[in-house]
């Protein structure tokens, strides 16, 4: 390691401990609530809460971050359980990326930012570009089979609490059409059939939900220190070659590229990412929702948290994707000053 | 999942939660994070205790995760809720743990004098940014919200020096008063035909160290530039002036006094030096 930093050694010392320090705890959060889940709800709770057409689902996940609200970081650890309990993948990957945008931390700080500069404009824009893009990727991914997605442990999960949904549903026909006969032949016994196979022991649920949480935690706490430490690199070289970086970015399209590619770089969190677009005067408001849409979604500490869940040649088309989407997305944004002024002055606010 | 290898994961996550609960009690805590973020990092640190302790000791316990199991299952080991993971466990304590115990003993738990020097080196017009929490900005609002040094100079911060540059309202009330401020000290790089200028500059951060951004402002003196250390603390007075350059608008001090001074208490950006 000491190799790669040379002379930088503290400064990747303090980026990395200020990053982990800032995400590990929602990580936590997010792996905690993951192992609850993982025990408490029943797979067909997902089945009873879901939409059954499958746009309506996509488009209810997209809003399910105002619910429960977590950031990108607590975000992964949740739908790789929900994912095997159940939740459809194209719902969850809009969930995945909507809910870091559209929740009400998220929205509360970024009213709160830009309280001085189109604040209505650019609460609508940034939630109504996260939602679109995330609902967007979740139509696609009702195109792409499921073992294309998913690696191979998170797929053998999603199979094995399939085969188990489906063997319990038979059982259950089974012995109802048992029961019917039964009942029928008038030799009902007076109680009820039905075995309750939840042997309710408390304290065993408890033991089982922070294991499965404790699991969560180090296999995503392996990514995300590996996604830290590179963080922390790019950082440092992000510094020291600001100045050249800089001078290329004259153009609509360099500024836009250039803010995604800093979102990508500092892995800001979304409950906080507002504050730093909001100070950047001199910066477009298209290159201002790249960042504060694009870092949500993906960025270099994500990339590697994403490989907890999805297949990497997957995430490499699925990174690229994000990129352009949301890249064109924010330039045509700019140029929407007709909506614009609209939104302002319902608002009554300043242009 | 065997004992110890459970024993493992729960130490994986009992060090992160020692690392956050360490940091919380640490006087420096504020050099990589703003404040908002304190109370996270107790709460995860608490949590991250609990759920590894409770882990660590119910390890031995075949527990009832409440879902159905066929009579062929048996427990919960046997479709296991230790699922999806296709991690050694000791594989990863050694990825958590290195980076943890390398950042551990290299931090300084500030700002690196490099790295100070390449973000206070770019010339940063005030026009990139922009600050909702100013107060309204009069001479009759300075008066009364500033205080004054002994011999009358305004005592600014640069962060209020810095942002009054190209807003007109600000700049008529600033330009021409006698101001006193604190900072860093280093050499002007850029905008200095005579080579009587310097460059003061202080850091702020928007959520953690990572992202620190260096705010600038030039000081011009009117014989040769003091003999001070490159990074040094330095209280300067002057006379506030402004600069336009291809269209930006740069702040400047013309220095009457300069002194150096030891680093502010509460300076987040100032490690412990090691």
């Amino acid at each position: 390691m000491t190799f790669f930093l040379g002379n930088h050694q503290a400064d990747f010392a303090l980026n990395f401990l200020s990053l982990f320090l800032e995400g590990a705890p929602y990580i936590l959060l997010g792996t905690l609530i993951s192992g609850f889940i993982d025990v408490y709800m029943p797979a067909s709770l997902m089945d009873r809460m879901i939409p059954k057409n499958k746009f309506m689902a996509i488009l209810s996940c997209g809003l399910m971050g105002l619910i429960l609200p977590v950031c990108e970081c607590a975000v992964v650890p949740v739908i790789r359980r929900l994912v095997s309990k159940g939740l459809p993948i194209s719902c969850a990957f809009t969930y995945m990326l909507a809910a870091p945008i559209v929740n009400p931390v998220t929205i509360w700080s970024t009213w709160h930012a830009f309280s001085d500069q189109d604040q209505w404009w650019v609460v609508l824009s940034r939630v109504g570009m996260g939602y679109g893009v995330a609902v967007l990727a979740g139509i696609i991914l009702l195109a792409i089979p499921a073992e294309k997605v998913l690696r191979d442990s998170l797929l053998r999960t999603l199979r094995s609490a399939n085969d188990k949904r489906a063997k319990a549903k038979s059982e259950a026909e089974a012995k109802e059409h048992a029961e019917h006969h039964l009942h029928d032949d008038g030799e009902c016994c007076g109680h009820d059939h039905s075995h309750d196979h939840d042997h309710d022991e408390g304290g065993s649920k408890v033991v089982m939900a922070f294991r499965s949480g404790v699991q969560d935690c180090v296999d995503v706490a392996v990514y995300f220190s590996i996604g830290v430490c590179l963080t922390a690199m790019f950082n440092i070289w992000y510094v020291l070659n600001q100045e050249s970086m800089t001078q290329y970015l004259d153009s609509v399209w360099m500024e836009t590229g250039g803010m995604m590619v800093l979102a990508f770089v500092l892995s800001v969190c979304s409950t906080s990412d507002a504050f730093m677009a909001a100070t950047l005067r001199g910066v477009g408001i298209g290159s201002k929702m790249a960042f504060m849409v694009l870092g949500p979604m993906l960025d270099v500490k994500l990339l590697f948290l994403y490989q907890t869940v999805m297949r990497k040649k997957f995430l490499f088309y699925f990174a690229i994707g994000l990129f352009i989407l949301i890249g064109l997305l924010s330039v045509a944004w700019q140029e929407f000053e007709p909506l614009r002024e609209m939104i302002n002055n319902m608002a009554g606010g300043k242009s | 999942m065997k004992i110890l290898e459970r024993r493992v994961m729960s130490v994986v996550v009992l060090m992160i939660g020692a690392l956050l609960l360490y940091f919380y009690q640490h006087e420096k805590l504020n050099g990589y994070l703003k404040e908002k973020f304190h109370i996270y990092v107790l709460i995860g640190g608490l949590a991250a205790m609990v759920m590894a302790v409770f882990s660590i000791l119910t390890a031995g316990l075949e527990g009832d995760c409440g879902h159905d199991h066929g009579d062929d299952e048996g427990d919960c080991d046997a479709h296991d809720h230790d699922h999806g993971s296709d991690m050694n466990p000791f594989v990863a304590l050694m990825i958590v743990a290195l980076p943890m115990f390398f950042s551990l003993s290299w931090t300084t738990h500030g700002i690196s004098a490099a790295r100070q020097d390449a973000l206070s080196e770019k010339d940063v017009s005030s026009a990139d940014f922009t600050f909702n929490d100013l107060p309204p900005f009069t001479l009759e609002t300075l008066e009364k919200s500033t205080s004054k040094a002994p011999d009358g100079a305004f005592m600014l911060n640069i962060f209020e020096l810095f942002f009054t540059a190209g807003d007109t309202v600000q700049e008529k009330v600033i330009n021409g008063l006698y101001v006193e401020t604190e900072a860093k000290l280093r050499n002007e790089p850029n905008r200095n035909p005579d080579g009587n200028r310097m460059r003061l500059f202080r850091l702020m951060m928007t959520c953690c160290a990572a992202d620190a951004q260096a705010v600038p402002m030039t000081i011009e003196f009117e014989g040769e530039t003091p003999d001070i250390g490159h990074n040094s603390w330095v209280r300067v007075a002057g006379i506030m002036s402004y600069e336009r350059q291809d269209g930006v608008v740069y702040p400047m001090l013309k220095v009457k006094r300069i002194e150096e001074i030891p680093v502010p208490e509460g300076e987040w950006s100032e490690g412990l030096m090691k």
